[in-house]
Order: structure tokens, then sequence, then C-alpha cells
């Protein structure tokens, strides 16, 4: 559980300092935009038997983001707990190695985007544009790729190092 | 038969709270997003926490940066001051003539009994740390908080002009939605100046596709012209008037044809923001 928490927290934290170099605005979509903390989720869904505690974490790592960098109520709490739910039911269907994690990330990277998207423009708060989530999705694909790869590489040797135990 | 049945109005009724919830979430999203959100105690210490924390991790490599960007520009140096050493003179009238009009002010404000003026505000300076996290939302965190006398709705400015206004603060950081938000309920009141004329309106909305930002209500555009200063006007109570918030880049009419729309290209780049400063408006007595 420790080591579950310390890479989510490591990821949440690092969502707020690249936001500062890795700018991304309306005008302009940096190449490396992504959300470290989903991918953090999918990186330690390993060390989960039970999905109830899995979801319960994501649901805390949600309401993290919402009290710290969006300042909403319970809208990221809601969707991190559905992409909790897709990087559950993907990982029974898909065997855990660094390529399917890679896969799993960027399937949970494209549904936050997408499912922001489709809410805010519901509820009036941004205009739909197509050509704008195209670039924000085609943008995120290199550095979630590379911190799901490079996450998962250190994830193992640890793993081989320590030999973490599994949360019931 | 009947269990048959049962099972198919139970799927209905889970169906029906399953759609309930959407409606019942999407209201809550739609509430929370569209409106100012006030932090609680246990909020504001976990957002203090969360953003010193970051502020430790990225301190040596915000160093290295600082250093670099130091080095790079000592290369600029001495044409930078060979053109600083021409302007200094100019600097010196422009500084007496600014006295002059400072005492020629305050002289007319006691004449007229008014204690301040539209245009009355303290700074106070800031450092961005973090930016636009989950895309959407437009916001910039800095580094001061009601500690510093920040509150909520004072006008956030760079060397370059307006970037937006404080939605909310905590004890040592305040979030800072900027003038690019597509928030409809973020209308700014400005005027359009050449000097010889002044022209109010209403920014209602920004053109991410050409940069631009969208100003409504102005009655009679033939005397705007391209490239006419658009500032804050200080009407509306939230920001100090004269803050420059870009050029007239170009005049066309809304999707009706109805109304003239002015569209206005920012002085500052919001791709480029690393300090800011943070205008406390002057309160009336």
């Amino acid at each position: 559980m420790i080591i579950s928490i310390i890479i989510l927290t490591f990821s949440f934290l690092l969502d707020g300092i690249t936001s500062y170099y890795l700018y991304s605005s309306f005008t302009d979509v940096s190449m490396f935009n992504t959300i470290y903390t989903i991918i953090g989720l999918v990186i330690i869904y390993r060390f989960f038997s039970n999905n109830k505690n899995y979801l319960i974490l994501c649901a805390i790592f949600g309401l993290l983001f919402d009290i710290v960098y969006t300042n909403t109520l319970l809208f990221n709490l809601s969707i991190f707990c559905l992409l909790g739910g897709i990087i559950v039911s993907l990982n029974n269907k898909l065997s855990i190695n660094i390529i399917n994690n890679s896969i799993i990330s960027i399937v949970s990277i494209f549904s936050y985007y997408i499912i922001t998207n489709i809410i805010l423009v519901l509820i009036n708060y941004i205009d739909f544009n197509m050509l704008l989530i195209y670039r924000i999705l085609v943008n995120s694909i290199i550095m979630t790729i590379f911190y799901s790869i490079f996450s998962t590489l250190i994830i193992d040797k640890l793993d081989k190092k320590y030999s973490f135990k599994m949360v019931k | 038969m009947n269990r048959r049945k049962k099972k198919e109005l139970q799927f209905r009724y889970i169906i029906l709270i399953i759609i309930l919830c959407i409606f019942l979430l999407l209201a809550i999203f739609s509430y929370t997003i569209n409106n100012k959100k006030k932090l609680n105690t246990f909020e504001k210490l976990i957002k203090d926490a969360v953003t010193y924390t970051e502020n430790i991790l990225y301190s040596p490599i915000k160093y290295t940066k600082d250093l670099f960007s130091d080095f790079i520009s000592l290369r600029n140096i001495r044409k930078e001051n060979e053109i600083l050493k021409n302007n200094l003179e100019k600097t010196e009238s422009i500084n007496t003539e600014n006295i002059e009009l400072k005492r020629e002010l305050k002289a007319l404000k006691e004449e007229l009994k008014i204690d301040y003026i539209l245009s009355d505000y303290e700074y106070l300076n800031a450092t961005i740390t973090s930016r636009n996290i989950g895309y959407w939302y437009n916001t910039i965190t800095i580094d001061k908080g009601s500690y510093n006398g920040i509150k909520e709705d004072m006008a956030v400015i760079n060397s370059k002009g307006l970037i937006g206004k404080v939605i909310n603060c905590t004890t040592f950081t305040s979030t800072v939605k900027l003038i690019t938000s597509s928030d409809t309920n973020n209308k700014i009141s400005i005027m359009v100046t050449d000097g010889n004329y002044k022209l109010y309106g209403l920014i209602f909305s920004y053109n991410y596709k050409e940069n631009e930002i969208m100003i409504e209500g102005i009655s009679n555009t033939e005397s705007v012209n391209i490239n006419d200063s658009i500032y804050t006007s200080g009407l509306g109570g939230v920001f100090p008037s004269g803050i420059l918030i870009g050029k007239v880049k170009s005049i066309s009419t809304d999707v009706y044809d109805l109304s003239k729309i002015i569209n206005v290209s920012p002085s500052v780049d919001f791709n480029d923001i690393n300090y800011v400063t943070v205008l406390k408006r002057k309160e009336t007595s």
C-alpha cells in the first residue's frame, strides 16, 4: 500500500511541477501534455488484489486533484473512479507488462480528456471543438508512453529487489 | 413469468437511478464550475501543503534554469546597456513629469474631496507555481495568499498588461482565472481609446484559434480604429482602471449579424508568464 501511495503522490506532484515547464493552453498545446496521476493509477494496479481498495485510492486522488489543481467539487473524483473501473476491466483482459501498461495508460488518458470535454461542453463551460481535442490527444501520447514505460521499468526492478506485498 | 417481470422492473429502476445520478452530478459540476467555489479550511490546508512541497521539489530545477537563462541574457547585456543609457535621460524627464502630475492629482483630489480614484491601487509581486492543469480551466496558481493580503477578485497583471483575477485564495497560495477563460460569468468592463475618445464595452469571449479577446457592447464602433488600445475601465468594482488589455486587431459582426464585435490582440503572451503582480484596489472610506 505504501509503495502505491508513494508512486501516486510522486505522480500527483509531477503534474503540478511539469505544468510550470510544459505549459499547455488553448493556443499552444504542449507536445508533452499528460496527466501523470492517471498513469500512476495504471502502474499501481498490479499491487492490488482487492479492487475496492484500488477504487478508494482512485477516489482519494480524484478528490485531491479537485481540491489542489482544478477547484472543482466531485468532478475529478467521479472521473477518476470511472477511470479506475476502466483500468480494472482492461487489466482483467490484458496481462501486466510494459506494452499493455502503456496501452492502458493511453486509453485512460484519452478517456479522461474526452470525458472532461464532454461534461464541460454539456454544462456550457467550453465550446465543442473536435480539432482541439484531437490535438490534445495526439500530443499526450509521447509523454504518456514515456512515463508509463519509465515507471514500469523502475517498479519492475524495485519489485525484484524488495518483492513488494500485494494489497488485500 | 412474474420473476422475469420483476427483473425487468428492477432493471428499469436501476437505469432510471443511473440517469438521475448523472443529471444530479451534471448539476453539481455546472454549479461548482460556473460559480465561485469557496475553499474550506481542510481544502486550504491540503492546497498549501501540496503547493509548498512542489515548491521545494522544483526549486533546484528552477535555480538551474535561472542560472542558464542568466548566462544567456549576459550575451545581450552590453547592447541592452547602451539602449538603456540612451533612455535614461528620457526616464528622468518622465519621472519629473510624473511627480508633478501626482502632485496635481493629489491637490485636485483634496480640492474635490475625493478619497480615491479608479486607478488607485497597491502592488504585490508573486511567482507562478502551477499552470492550467486539467487543460480546460485556464487558471494559474501563485505563491501568495491571504497571509500576504490577497483577497478574491483582485486584479492580476504583469509588465505587459492584464492577466486575470483572483478567484480563491488559501493562506499561502491563490488561484487566478485568466481573461482568456471561456467562462461566461467572467465579463470585464473595458474602454477603447486612442487619446481623443473613450468608448465602453465588455469582454465576453476568447477566440483561441486566432488568439483574440472579443469585445461587445460598444455602440459606436465607427470611431474605433485598428491598433487603438483597450484598457480596463474600472467600472464594475473589480479591476482598477487603466490596465492595458491589448490592441484592436479587427472589427466584425456577431453570428446573427446584429451587433459589432471588436477583436483584440492581447498584450500579454499567456504562454509565457512566470511572475505576476497582484493589484490591491484601494478601498473607499
